[in-house]
């Protein structure tokens, strides 16, 4: 294979997609028109297949079941379990990647030895390892734990050698040219240049992670958001099962929009201004 | 992350403060990679035996099923099937997607009315994709084809969009002072602005769309790549699994790169990419 | 022999709040011949917005300008501050992208390509060649489409100093051989005293100032103590104008 990481930016960023409106002048109630609109289009789609493919639920039973499902305390427990299977691997996806990254940014030697492997990590899917790591151990947390862990450190591996490349040689020299003090260089020109492909690190991981994370429990696991939404799906009841699909999107855009970009923007400021 | 559609892993950095010691030309370097290879097929080998069970077999049994599933022909009937499913669903995502970006590039309102459904078409986990092309389309090729498009469409959608927005005002601006006609202006400086984007949209959807269109396989299929992985997974056969886990990412890796040497020719007159 | 009369030219531009910013002021000019004429003024003092304006990009918001070759609307060829090739074609699809007369493009193209020291690179990519050869495929494509009248916005104003009086010179001695009307815009008096017969000094605000003509015998000379003297006069006018602004 001749393919390296750099030739391949397609598959190593895996979700290029925000909701974010393009970032000019727009009238806050335009876009507030055009968003309610959008939900009741949306709406409507979803009753038109709903004639047609007719297993789908209705949004009123799905928000009732989620209102059950909360009074029934579903909704803790489960996230709790899982959250707490995501935390797990994910820390030892980051840790290892991160360690695996800034190896193959630094010598070339590890980038020719480790680039092919990585990129038959970012080419595997992720219910590859949830079936396999479900016939390797069973219904146990190991299963939810490992995929997590291979889902995301393909992400992590790949963003973290970005990063470490993006670091500027000639600032760095300048830097010794002034003497400035080691830990003014590490914080006011390596951490910048370096936080832009960081956080991305982590937010592939994330996204990547939680994908796994949801078809591990799916297929190997007696608890966790991943089986309750399969509980519902095997009892054929769809608005449980969409409910839990609202709370895996909700899950997501709360970890994107309140943890990971208020740091991206304020590290990554002065590239806008 | 928006993507910034012709979007090409930056230039090597002067790395003057690290000292690398190693490989200069392309030979060396696919040198350490194979060992590499080698060696973690080592490692595979080593863990097979240490546990010497069904459910971890060694690389040769798994080498020896490959070339089974390629002889009796298997693999092409299979990824064949998935390739079409996967190209009726690009077909179908620029189908809409186009006229969809360029709603978003030139209108503000398009762009704040689109915003939602591209965020959830995009963000969506794989499961629900599988699970809903399972419940919608049963196990015919509807399912996969119509995923493959969703997962597609807000990577062209949005890089159309892109696209539009970045059509450089100036030679619209020489072309009017040029007094080039709608028809050549659309031919000359749209259309080739617009291309590189939508290629690169195509690029990016690919991955994931032949990731989740062999997920939705998995859930319901009759036929097809993902549908081989169930079975073999239902059969409790690792070394299938493992063999078409394979073919899988060969695959994969041969068509990302067929369409990067694809990118690099058509798109010659691009300075990043030269 | 082209001709170029401009008569009480507003430009007014309205931003989203309905404030009005007025651009361009009662401007009255006529050229006509194979005249070179220089605009110079401050930045920002609607230089760009008039040629704008006399290439059709934009509309007057009153006045009429009208370009006019014998009995007919005189052709109009464009030299902008940036190069605008499209970035897709070779140079000689950007030649023949402007072209309107198919038959003998292929030839003119050549010959101006030639006449900017360009030939030998038809078929490049704009990416493959430096900003210097871009501003000249710039002015090959200008004078390939034959204008009757030439504009030009600070063409050389993006180069450094050695290639923009190397193009400086090739201009002037192209527009020698081929003799057109001229409007030239820069910010540069040394630039237009060298290559004008007529200098207008637009003022902030976009009014006239005042025009002062140029009448040194060509091929100039920077060295020209004659040009020397003259610069340093238009010089002294145009900061006086600062001064007053
Ligand atoms: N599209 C526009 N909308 C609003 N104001 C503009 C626009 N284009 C130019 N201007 C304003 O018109 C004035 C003249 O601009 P320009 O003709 O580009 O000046 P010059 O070329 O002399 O530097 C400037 O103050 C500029 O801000
Ligand atoms: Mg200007």
């Amino acid at each position: 294979m001749t393919n390296t990481l750099r030739d391949s930016p397609a598959i190593s960023n895996p979700v290029p997609v925000t909701g974010k409106a393009p970032g000019r002048f727009v009238g806050k109630g335009t876009s507030i028109l055009a968003g309610l609109l959008s939900l009741l289009s949306i709406w409507v789609v979803w009753e038109i297949a709903r004639l047609w493919g007719g297993r789908l639920p209705s949004l009123a039973e799905t928000l009732a079941r989620l209102g059950t499902e909360w009074a029934g305390n579903e909704i803790w427990i489960n996230f709790a379990v899982s959250i707490n299977r995501f935390v797990l691997g994910l820390v030892l996806a980051l840790v290892v990647g991160a360690i695996l990254g800034v190896a193959i940014g630094l010598s070339k030697f590890a980038e020719a030895a480790l680039s092919d492997l990585t990129m038959v990590g970012l080419a595997a899917p992720a219910v590859i390892w949830a079936l396999l790591t479900t016939m390797w151990f069973g219904f146990g947390w190991l299963t939810p734990v490992v995929t997590v862990f291979l889902s995301g450190l393909p992400f992590v591996v790949v963003n973290i050698a970005k990063a470490v490349r993006a670091v500027p040689g000639d600032l760095i020299l300048m830097a010794r040219a002034f003497e400035v003090p080691r830990v003014r260089g590490l914080s006011q020109i390596i951490a910048p240049a370096v936080a832009g492909s960081a956080i991305a690190a982590v937010r592939f991981a994330v996204i990547s992670a939680w994908n796994g994370l949801l078809l591990a429990e799916w297929f190997g696991s007696t608890s966790g958001v991943g089986w309750r939404s399969r509980y519902w799906y095997d009892a054929n009841q769809m608005d449980g099962f969409l409910a839990w699909v609202l709370l895996f999107m909700a899950f997501l855009v709360l970890v994107d929009q309140i943890l990971l970009a208020p740091i991206e923007r304020r590290a990554t400021r002065w590239r806008r201004v | 992350m928006v993507s910034k559609a012709p979007v090409v892993a930056g230039t090597r950095p002067v790395m003057s403060t690290v000292s690398t010691s190693a490989p200069r030309n392309g030979l060396q370097r696919r040198a350490i990679s194979f060992v590499a290879l080698i060696l973690a097929v080592v490692l595979w080998a080593a863990a097979a035996w240490l546990i010497s069970d069904n459910i971890l077999p060694s690389p040769f049994t798994v080498f020896g099923r490959m070339i089974e599933l390629v002889v009796s022909g298997e693999v092409f009937v299979h990824f064949f099937s998935s390739i079409q499913k996967i190209l009726a669903g690009f077909g179908l995502a620029l189908l809409f997607g186009i006229p969809i970006g360029f709603a978003i590039g030139k209108s503000q309102f398009m762009a704040a009315y689109f915003a939602i459904p591209l965020f959830t078409f995009g963000n969506i986990p794989g499961l629900t994709y599988a699970v809903f092309g399972l419940v919608v389309f049963g196990i015919g090729a509807g399912g996969p084809i119509t995923v493959s498009a969703m997962v597609a469409l807000p990577f062209i959608a949005l890089n159309v969009a892109e696209g539009v927005r970045s059509v450089d005002g100036g030679l619209l601006r020489m072309c009017r002072a040029y007094k080039r006609p709608f028809g050549t202006i659309v031919r000359h400086v749209y259309a080739p602005a617009l291309a590189a984007f939508v290629f690169s949209g195509v690029r990016y959807g690919f991955a994931m769309a032949w990731k989740v269109e062999a997920l939705t396989e998995v859930f319901g299929a009759g036929e097809g790549v993902g549908f081989m992985i169930k079975r073999a997974y239902q059969e409790f056969h690792v070394g299938d699994m493992l063999a078409w886990t394979m073919f899988f990412v060969i695959v994969m890796l041969l068509i990302e790169q067929g369409l990067n040497m694809l990118e690099k020719r058509i798109f010659a007159w691009r300075k990043d990419l030269a | 022999m082209a001709n170029i009369e401009i008569k009480q030219l507003e430009k007014t531009y309205t931003d989203a709040k309905g404030r009005q910013t007025r651009v361009l002021d009662s401007i009255d000019l006529t050229v006509s011949g194979d005249t070179f004429v220089s605009i110079v003024g401050p930045s920002g003092s609607g230089k760009t917005t008039l040629l704008n304006i006399v290439s059709g990009i934009e509309s007057a918001t009153s006045g009429s300008v009208s370009l006019r070759e014998g009995g007919r609307d005189a052709k109009v060829g464009y030299v902008f501050q940036d190069p605008r090739l499209l970035p897709w074609r070779t140079v000689m699809q950007n030649l023949s992208f402007v072209q309107d007369d198919r038959s003998d493009w292929e030839v003119r193209a050549r010959h101006y390509l030639e006449l900017v020291g360009l030939g030998h690179l038809g078929d490049r990519f704009p990416a493959q060649l430096s900003g210097g050869q871009q501003q000249r495929i710039g002015i090959a494509r200008a004078f390939s489409v034959e204008p009757d009248i030439l504009l030009m916005d600070e063409p050389f104003s993006h180069l450094d100093a050695m290639t923009s009086r190397s193009l400086r010179e090739h201009l002037e001695q192209i527009w020698l051989q081929s003799r057109k009307t001229v409007l030239f815009v820069t910010h540069d008096i040394t630039e237009a005293v060298q290559l004008s017969d007529r200098i207008i000094v637009l003022a902030p605000g976009g009014r006239i100032h005042e025009t002062i003509e140029v009448d040194l015998p060509r091929p100039r000379r920077a060295s020209d103590p004659r040009v020397a003297v003259l610069q340093a006069e238009v010089l002294a006018r145009f900061e006086a104008l600062e001064a007053a602004a």
